[in-house]
């Protein structure tokens, strides 16, 4: 277990931060050295980096509070750098491209932590905001009380982090339980049950709500406030409830060209893929733009100033498990048919790096860690095309800046997992509550797999972001969700290429999408 | 001598001194035994104090307090720090005591 943890480190930090500075350095512009003194130097620039980000940022979470002045006397030897989640930084140009998923990286991996202290960190950080939210929307008589301190029948407000107990939710521990190990139950397409119920727990107790609050439209890990009273069961029941207020996103100022990013997610390669036509389609209407009759997308693809990959660029593999079971001698001469298809990525990516900047996030089917933070794809999977400099590898979820705009998004999972655990069934919806919510995934570590963090929880959205994009998803959708303080953010769940053959457009001046189908030889605009 | 075994009926002793070492102290060559031993026996440095019994009981009061989150699997001091960043007022004494005491693995670690 060592072993394989020393080469998951050395792999990931061989390969520099990418953002850090506009040009990206991959490996095979980097000299021969030994590779291990390399990743001491890259480590150690990784490590500088992340302390010095303190300095130059605010503290984290809520309002900044004085640090008590007996920490800065009896200072302890190791300095308590707490990961700052990265601010959004002053653009240099109306289109700099800033890398902010940072707090994404995994340098130092731990596994003998509990996941219990994600929670605690995901509650303590939020404690502060959604109390305020609290206190603003509703009267500021109500007490905000602790749980051991409330009194049955009087109205109060509590906050907590948001369990959901459901029974149809599939348990090792019940698997185990079983004779031969096998799973009780087939997959399903949704585990709700009607005897799901909700219960909110803070750092000591825990207690059980009812009342108007449905528990479909919920999942767990959500940090909220509610409002209600303590009846003579000891349930709590609910008359209305609230989540952290949306921080205001940086006003934005129209440039002068339209400036369009391009998104797409889920090609599935495989042996058996049928899209390499489309795929061609795509090529060559970006390449050759100026041969496109209409003007409308002719004007989008030569804008086009980078092309974001939301994931699954291969299909996950079946036949591997019958290989692993046949004997060695067997299977010396096949290759995984994965690695035929990461090479089809490759020269595809190729293509489209001559024209644009890509962006390759990984997805549930790529060869990168299964748990969410994703880690960026290693570049010796795209031999040919992270010899140019326009190829940047990144992490899942995926946070960065082009000028002015913040955009996060992710390949999927979050978005998905959140339509298993509930009934909520419009994708943009799902996108719209995780905003409200605050979390980018709040099912991670509880049905979605996740690092075990203790000192930060990087899934907390602190900065409203001006796009908020999934891929993978089965069709396209998009809104422009209006909050409060004239907050206006871009929704758009990318579709599967696989199965779409389309690509979305995202216009970078008014935030507009248009879904473009590169299914026949002329692209179309699909309405 | 029965003060010494009593003492060393810690957590760290059920659950294993594995659960928190730090990836850069792998280097070294010492193997946990050893580790364990130098801990346990503090009369190898005479330069190494003893904490007392008082002070021992108000550390486990702050691992077994709740309001401040889980404690098992991170060191106290990680654990101070995150109270600290939550603003739950940890007391000082606590900061004081981990830092008297580096070398301590009762005291540094839960």
């Amino acid at each position: 277990m060592s072993k394989t943890n020393k080469n998951q480190k050395s792999i990931t930090s061989f390969f520099k931060n990418p953002g850090q500075t506009s040009t990206n350095d991959s490996s095979a512009s980097k000299p021969k050295s030994s590779p291990i003194v390399e990743t001491k130097e890259i480590k150690k620039e990784n490590e500088e980096e992340i302390l010095k980000m303190p300095s130059s940022s605010p503290p984290p979470g809520p309002a900044p509070a004085p640090i008590p002045s007996a920490q800065l006397i009896l200072s302890p030897k190791k300095p308590s750098v707490a990961v700052c989640p990265t601010i959004q930084r002053q653009p240099t140009s109306e289109t700099e491209w800033i890398n902010l998923s940072d707090r994404f990286l995994l340098t130092n991996r731990n596994f003998e932590v509990q996941y219990a202290h994600l929670y605690a960190e995901r509650l303590g950080s939020l404690r502060k905001i959604v109390t305020k939210a609290a206190e603003n929307r509703w009267d500021r008589k109500i007490p905000i009380k602790r749980m051991n301190d409330i009194i049955p029948d009087e109205e109060c407000i509590l906050v907590g982090i948001l369990f959901k107990q459901m029974v149809l939710k599939p348990s090792i521990v019940k698997q185990i339980a079983t004779e031969n190990g096998f799973s009780l139950q087939p997959p399903r397409n949704r585990y709700v049950d009607p005897t799901d119920k909700l219960i909110l727990e803070e750092e000591t107790q825990r207690i059980e709500l009812n009342g108007k609050i449905d528990v479909d439209q919920f999942v767990t890990g959500i940090v909220m406030a509610i409002r209600g009273y303590e009846d003579e069961k000891g349930v709590f029941i609910v008359k209305d409830y609230c989540f952290k207020d949306l921080s205001i996103p940086k006003q934005l100022t129209p440039i002068k060209d339209d400036r369009y990013i391009l998104l797409a997610s889920g090609f599935l390669l495989s042996e058996t893929s049928i899209i390499f036509n489309q795929l061609e389609y795509l090529v060559n209407s970006l390449t050759q733009s100026s041969n496109i009759q209409s003007k409308q997308i002719q004007n989008i693809l030569s804008n086009i100033i980078r092309f974001v990959v939301a994931g699954n660029l291969i299909e996950s593999s079946n036949r591997l498990k019958e290989t692993t079971n046949q004997a060695k001698y067997l299977t010396r001469k096949m290759t995984a048919s994965s690695v035929e298809a990461m090479h089809s990525i490759d020269e595809l990516f190729n293509k489209i790096a001559a024209i644009t900047d890509i962006d390759i996030m990984p997805g549930v089917n790529d060869p990168s860690c299964h748990m969410l933070p994703q880690q960026p794809l290693h570049p010796c999977m795209f031999p040919s095309s992270s010899k140019q400099k326009s190829t940047h590898c990144l992490t899942n979820p995926y946070d960065f800046q082009i000028g002015d705009i913040r955009l996060l998004g992710t390949s999927g999972q979050n978005v998905d997992d959140i339509d298993l655990q509930s009934t909520i069934d419009d994708r943009v919806q799902i996108l719209e509550k995780c905003l409200d919510w605050g979390v980018i995934a709040p099912t991670c570590p509880d049905t979605l797999s996740c690092y075990p963090y203790v000192k930060n929880d990087p899934f907390i959205i602190n900065d409203t972001p001006h796009v908020f994009f999934a891929g993978n998803q089965p069709k396209f959708g998009t809104r422009l969700f209006k909050g409060p303080n004239n907050i206006e953010v871009r929704l758009i769940c990318i579709p599967c290429f696989a199965q779409s053959n389309s690509c979305v457009a995202l216009n970078l001046n008014t935030l507009e999408c248009h879904e473009i189908s590169f299914e026949n030889q002329t692209p179309q605009i699909i309405q | 001598m029965s003060k010494n075994t009593k003492r060393q009926r810690t957590l760290e002793d059920v659950f294993g001194s594995n659960s928190t070492k730090k990836r850069k102290k792998s280097n070294d060559d010492t193997s946990n035994v050893d580790k364990q031993n130098i801990v346990n026996t503090p009369t190898t440095s005479s330069t190494v104090k003893k904490i007392s019994d008082n002070d021992l009981e108000l550390l486990r009061q702050f691992d077994l307090d709740m309001k401040f989150g889980p404690c098992t699997g991170i060191p106290r001091i990680d654990r101070y720090d995150r109270a600290i960043r939550h603003e739950l007022d940890p007391p000082v004494r606590v900061l004081e005591l981990i830092n008297n005491y580096p070398n301590d693995r009762q005291v540094t670690h839960w």
